[in-house]
């Protein structure tokens, strides 16, 4: 590698864009020439000063403050407390009317019984009067389920309008797309629509300050769900990255009964036509999957294979040592000797410590060795007894990965 | 992921228990500050769109699971704040008829920068200080920034990103 080549690159480097290859030569360049060593040295400066800046600055006015108040100010909008003691005082003063009335009219029909030709009348009245009253009561009844009826019948329409963030834009990368098995020209998909690529062509489903599917060659999807909260695709094959951003949705996927859940994270799947294994890679965030069997979380910068039979491989992280993924990769098709364990425990790093907490989950014949591993990087919590480890206790599995996760 | 305190506190927090709340926002309001104030350069607009971040979580508390990063989450919130504060100027024009600021331009008078790269930071044009501190600080990648952004291509932002770091490092004089 010449020099004009090493500094050109020097900003992938530092971007974790380069492939491994590469990343070697600029090591290597590094320890052969002196002059680029000096201009590294410049970056790895800035980055210091990048990483030496504040985190957090506190604010002048305490804000916190001021959110009590916002929150007093929407109580104030309520009605008042007082309202409801006069609506009492009211409801006492007329029940005192009422009964008042009552006694009186009471003393009247003592004091003049009705003659007998008046009850008739009064009877046939009664009657007539009943008649118009169930007429009545027919019609309002009849008028009140139509008017609850429509209401119903309109709601549920404002709910399906307002509710839903279909339909989702579609944007061509190159090729065609098929919407329905048809060649489509609308840039448009609804919920329950099935969209497919070719061998030439890439597709991206927009949904306007949510999220953005974009599904690779030869792939096909149907859109499941399409609100502005809950976004859902079925992925039926070839490769799909996922990029979602709002603080208020939720965009999944599903594929082979598989659901996958996540909340503003950026991932890729990839479903490999000869092996049929599915390659779940995390970028940002942090994804959970959940089967019938098993749910596992995978975090950002892990990759995850899914086999045909659903069953959830080890999380790897992406930049681990190549012998670490490599050892990790035979330990899951069985081979669970001591010199692989051996590998795993000595190319771990840190940042390997979901891997060794998955590893651990599985081992029972070695497990002592990556206990001690994985204690050495991060100490168990008082929650976490080896015990229930040794058990396979989930919670116990959980609260270990809870406590090392927020220190990475 | 979330430490058991800060976990204690949002379960609590999701109940409805407001003083839990308001101490998980003790622990992160200078967080959600710090990239307000990066950003707009302004102490009265960070201020308050940082109050707006707060509510808005407050608000959707309900939306964050249980195994999720509480920072990550109110991370998200605050660039979806921000980046609708630049393109609106919504906050910033309520401060206005209020009399508060007079116009929504960067105001470095009443802000101490604690470093020359955070006094280059804040004097960068509006546009490349957002891409510089969603890129450089927050940690978002180029891809991530053109989708918010929806304005330039990846290797536009980076490219963009590249010069200003090299601006800094001469500035600098590493």
């Amino acid at each position: 590698m010449t020099c004009n080549e090493f500094r050109n690159l020097l900003n992938d480097y530092f971007d974790d864009l380069l492939p491994e290859i590469m990343q070697k030569q600029i090591e290597l360049h590094l320890k052969e020439c002196s002059s680029c060593r000096l201009y590294q040295k410049k970056f790895e400066n800035y980055f210091k000063a990048v990483e030496e800046l504040p985190l957090t600055i506190n604010p002048e006015t305490n804000l916190s403050r001021r959110l009590i108040i916002s929150g007093e100010e929407e109580s104030s909008n309520k009605p008042k407390p007082e309202l409801k003691g006069t609506v009492i005082k009211r409801l006492k003063t007329q029940t005192r009317v009422s009964g008042a009335n009552k006694e009186s009219d009471d003393k009247i029909q003592i004091k003049t019984p009705k003659p007998k030709k008046k009850k008739v009348q009064l009877k046939s009245k009664i009657k007539s009067a009943a008649q118009a009253y169930d007429a009545r009561t027919k019609n309002i009844l009849y008028n009140t389920s139509y008017v609850i009826l429509f209401s119903l019948l309109a709601y549920m329409i404002y709910i399906l309008l307002k509710d839903s963030s279909a339909p989702w834009t579609v944007e061509i990368k190159s090729g065609t797309y098929k919407l329905n098995g048809q060649f489509d020209n609308s840039f448009k998909i609804d919920a329950g629509e099935s969209i497919s690529t070719d061998e030439v062509s890439e597709v991206r489903l927009i949904i306007p300050e949510i999220a953005v599917y974009e599904l690779g060659k030869n792939s096909s999807l149907t859109v499941k769900k399409a609100y502005n909260d809950e976004n859902k695709v079925i992925l039926h094959n070839g490769s799909l990255n996922v990029s979602a951003w709002s603080p208020n949705a939720y965009v999944n996927v599903e594929f082979r009964n598989i659901n996958l859940t996540q909340y503003q994270s950026s991932f890729s799947l990839n479903i490999d036509s000869e092996s049929n294994n599915i390659i779940l890679t995390v970028n940002t965030g942090d994804v959970t999957l959940e089967s019938i069997r098993e749910n596992l979380r995978v975090p950002k910068k892990h990759t995850c294979v899914i086999a045909p039979n659903n069953k959830f491989g080890i999380p790897v992280r992406e930049k681990a040592n190549k012998d670490f993924k490599r050892a990790v990769e035979l330990y899951e098709q069985g081979n669970s000797e001591l010199a692989i364990v051996q590998t795993i425990t000595s190319l771990a790093s840190d940042e390997d410590a979901l891997t060794l907490l998955e590893v651990l989950r599985l081992e029972r014949i070695f497990f002592e060795e990556i206990y001690h591993r994985l204690v050495g990087f991060f100490p168990p919590p008082p929650t976490v007894s080896k015990e229930g480890l040794k058990q396979r206790n989930s919670s116990d599995y959980t609260n270990w990965w809870e406590e090392i996760e927020w220190q990475i | 992921m979330n430490n058991k305190y800060i976990t204690n506190l949002i379960e609590a927090a999701q109940k409805g228990h407001v003083n839990s709340f308001l101490q998980l926002t003790d622990v992160y309001v200078g967080n959600v500050y710090a990239i307000c104030l990066r950003v707009f350069v302004n102490t009265k607009i960070a201020e308050r769109v940082t109050v707006e971040v707060l509510n808005h979580a407050w608000q959707n508390l309900k939306h964050l699971r249980g195994n999720s990063s509480f920072q990550l989450w109110l991370n998200g919130i605050t660039v979806f704040y921000v980046l609708e504060e630049h393109r609106t100027g919504k906050y910033s024009a309520e401060l206005i008829e209020k009399k508060i600021i007079t116009n929504n331009a960067p105001d470095l008078s009443n802000i101490k920068p604690t470093s020359h790269l955070e006094k280059l930071v804040l004097e960068l044009p509006d546009e490349e200080r957002i891409m510089y501190v969603l890129h450089e600080i927050i940690g978002y990648s180029a891809t991530e920034i053109s989708d918010l952004l929806a304005k330039y291509r990846p290797d536009e932002i980076l490219n963009i990103i590249r010069s200003i770091r090299n601006h800094f490092i001469e500035e600098l004089n590493f």
